[in-house]
C-alpha cells in the first residue's frame, strides 16, 4: 500500500513538472545531422542551420499524451496557478523557489561530483552552507548576491550525456512532460538523490506537512517558472507538439554543453 | 583658427563613434530603449497596452530582418519555393513573428539586459546576452545578426539555448514533409487569424 501512495504521490505531486525543463534540466547529442543543402543561398559564409533529426518512434502515441497533457494544463494547473498568482506576490514566490532549491542541493552537488567538476560541486557546498544560515533556510540567495557564487544546476540526465549517452527516444510522459530514454533514466535517479523523496519514505512526521510541502513546491514551480516556459513555446507554434520537443531537446542540448 | 579645427574635430567625434557601433551595441540600444518604454510612468497601466505596443513596435521591429527570417525558417524549402509562394509565406510569417514578439516584450517590464559578449564575423554577428527578469531569474539570450545595406538586424533570438528559428524549422519541417506547402499556408494562416483576434 504504501509503495503504491509514493508511485502515485510522484507522479500527482510531479504534474506540475510538465514545462518545467528549463530549471533544471540538460541535452541530447544523438540528432544525426543533416547537412540541408543551402546552395540557393547566396551567401558564402552560411551558417549550416538544420533541422536537428529526434528519434521519435512513439510519435502518435506522444502526441496523444501531448493533447492530454495540455488539457490537464489548461483546466487544473492554470486556474491554480491563477489563484496562487492572487494569494502569493511574485516576491515570495521567488523565496519559495529559492527554498527549495536549496533543499535539492545534492542533486546539483553529487551531479556535479559524477561529472568530475569538483569546482563547482565545492561551490554547491558553499551555497548551501551560506544559504540555510545567512540566507535563513535558503529563502534568501546571499550565495549569490553577495558571494557571487551563482547556481550550477546539474542533473543525472546530463551527467549521462556527459559521458556520451545518447537521447535515446523522445518521450512524453502523462504528466511529467517532455523526456527521453536518458533523461527518463535520470529523472528516477535524480529522484533518489532529493531529500525531500526520503522525507517521504523514512516517514517524517507528520505526513501531512510533506505532502503539503511537495504541493506547494510544485505549485509554486509551476507558477513562478514553468508556466511562462510552457506557454511562451506553445502559444507562438503552429506544430505546438514539435515546437515544445524542438525546445526541449535544444535546451537539454545546452545545459549538457555548459 | 585652430580653435574651429577643435570645434569641428569635436563634433566629429561622436558622429565617427556612432558608425563604428557594433552589433553588440545596435541591440542592446533597442532593447534598452523599449524597456525604457516598459518602465515609463506615462504609458503605464492597461489602458495604455496599444500606446504602449505601438511605442515598442517604432523600436523594434526595425531591428528585425523579417526576409531572413522567413527564410530561414523554412530551411531547405525555400529553394522548391516559387518565388509567389516565398513572397506569401513571408507575409504572413513576419505578421506571426511581429505579433509574438510585441506580444511578448509588453507583458516584461522591470528588466535587464547584461551584455556578455559578441563574435563577429564579416556580415554575420552573435551577441550573448542575459536577461534579468524583475523577480531576478536570469535568461540566456543571444541575438544573431546580420549586415545587410550597412544595417545590423536581428535574425534569429536564442533563449536558453533554443532557437526561435530552428524551433520554427522543426515544425515546417515536419509539415512540409507530410502535406504540400499549401497546407503550411494554410496552418500560419489560422495562427494569423488567432493573433487577430485576441
Amino acid at each position: 500500500m504504501k509503495h503504491y501512495q509514493i508511485v502515485l504521490l510522484l507522479l500527482l505531486s510531479n504534474i506540475f513538472l510538465i514545462p518545467c525543463f528549463f530549471i533544471h534540466t540538460s541535452e541530447a547529442q544523438d540528432s544525426t545531422d543533416i547537412l540541408d543543402d543551402f546552395n540557393d543561398y547566396e551567401e558564402e559564409d552560411w551558417e549550416i542551420e538544420e533541422a536537428p533529426v529526434i528519434h521519435d518512434p512513439f510519435a502518435s502515441y506522444n502526441r496523444l499524451i501531448f493533447k492530454l497533457n495540455d488539457k490537464i494544463i489548461y483546466r487544473i494547473l492554470k486556474p491554480i496557478s491563477k489563484g496562487y498568482d492572487l494569494l502569493v506576490p511574485k516576491t515570495v514566490q521567488n523565496k519559495i523557489n529559492n527554498a527549495f532549491s536549496n533543499i535539492k542541493m545534492p542533486i546539483r552537488f553529487f551531479n556535479n561530483i559524477f561529472q568530475k567538476k569538483f569546482n563547482r560541486a565545492s561551490t554547491e557546498l558553499g551555497r548551501f552552507a551560506i544559504n540555510t544560515t545567512i540566507g535563513l533556510g535558503g529563502l534568501f540567495d546571499p550565495a549569490s548576491s553577495t558571494f557571487n557564487l551563482d547556481q550550477n544546476t546539474e542533473d543525472f540526465g546530463q551527467t549521462l550525456g556527459y559521458y556520451g549517452c545518447n537521447t535515446g527516444r523522445y518521450i512524453m510522459w502523462p504528466f511529467l512532460g517532455p523526456s527521453s530514454g536518458r533523461d527518463s533514466i535520470g529523472f528516477i535517479v535524480d529522484l533518489a538523490l532529493n531529500p525531500l523523496t526520503w522525507f517521504y519514505i523514512l516517514d517524517v512526521e507528520p505526513e501531512d506537512l510533506f505532502t503539503g510541502l511537495s504541493a506547494l513546491n510544485h505549485t509554486n514551480n509551476y507558477t513562478y517558472t514553468a508556466r511562462d516556459n510552457y506557454n511562451s513555446i506553445t502559444e507562438q507554434a503552429i506544430d505546438p507538439y514539435i515546437a515544445l520537443q524542438h525546445a526541449y531537446v535544444q535546451n537539454r542540448k545546452k545545459n549538457i554543453e555548459e | 583658427m585652430i580653435r574651429i579645427l577643435l570645434i569641428v574635430f569635436l563634433t566629429l567625434i561622436p558622429s565617427a563613434l556612432l558608425c563604428a557601433e557594433t552589433p553588440g551595441e545596435i541591440v542592446i540600444e533597442a532593447i534598452e530603449q523599449s524597456l525604457e518604454v516598459l518602465r515609463a510612468p506615462s504609458l503605464q497601466g492597461p489602458e495604455k497596452t496599444a500606446q504602449r505596443k505601438e511605442k515598442i513596435r517604432e523600436v523594434l521591429e526595425p531591428m528585425f530582418n523579417f526576409y531572413e527570417m522567413s527564410k530561414r525558417s523554412l530551411g531547405r524549402h525555400w529553394k522548391n519555393c516559387t518565388a509567389e509562394e516565398r513572397e506569401e509565406f513571408t507575409q504572413i510569417f513576419t505578421d506571426i513573428l511581429r505579433e509574438t514578439y510585441l506580444d511578448r516584450s509588453t507583458s516584461y517590464s522591470g528588466e535587464k539586459i547584461i551584455y556578455i559578449r559578441e563574435n563577429t564575423q564579416n556580415i554575420r554577428s552573435k551577441v550573448q546576452t542575459n536577461i534579468i527578469t524583475t523577480e531576478g531569474k536570469k535568461i540566456s539570450v543571444d541575438f544573431s545578426m546580420i549586415k545587410n545595406n550597412n544595417a545590423w538586424k536581428i535574425y534569429d533570438i536564442t533563449i536558453e539555448g533554443v532557437s526561435t528559428v530552428g524551433n520554427y524549422r522543426s515544425q515546417f519541417n515536419s509539415i512540409l514533409n507530410e502535406s504540400p506547402f499549401s497546407h503550411l499556408i494554410k496552418e500560419l494562416q489560422k495562427k494569423q487569424k488567432e493573433f487577430a483576434d485576441t
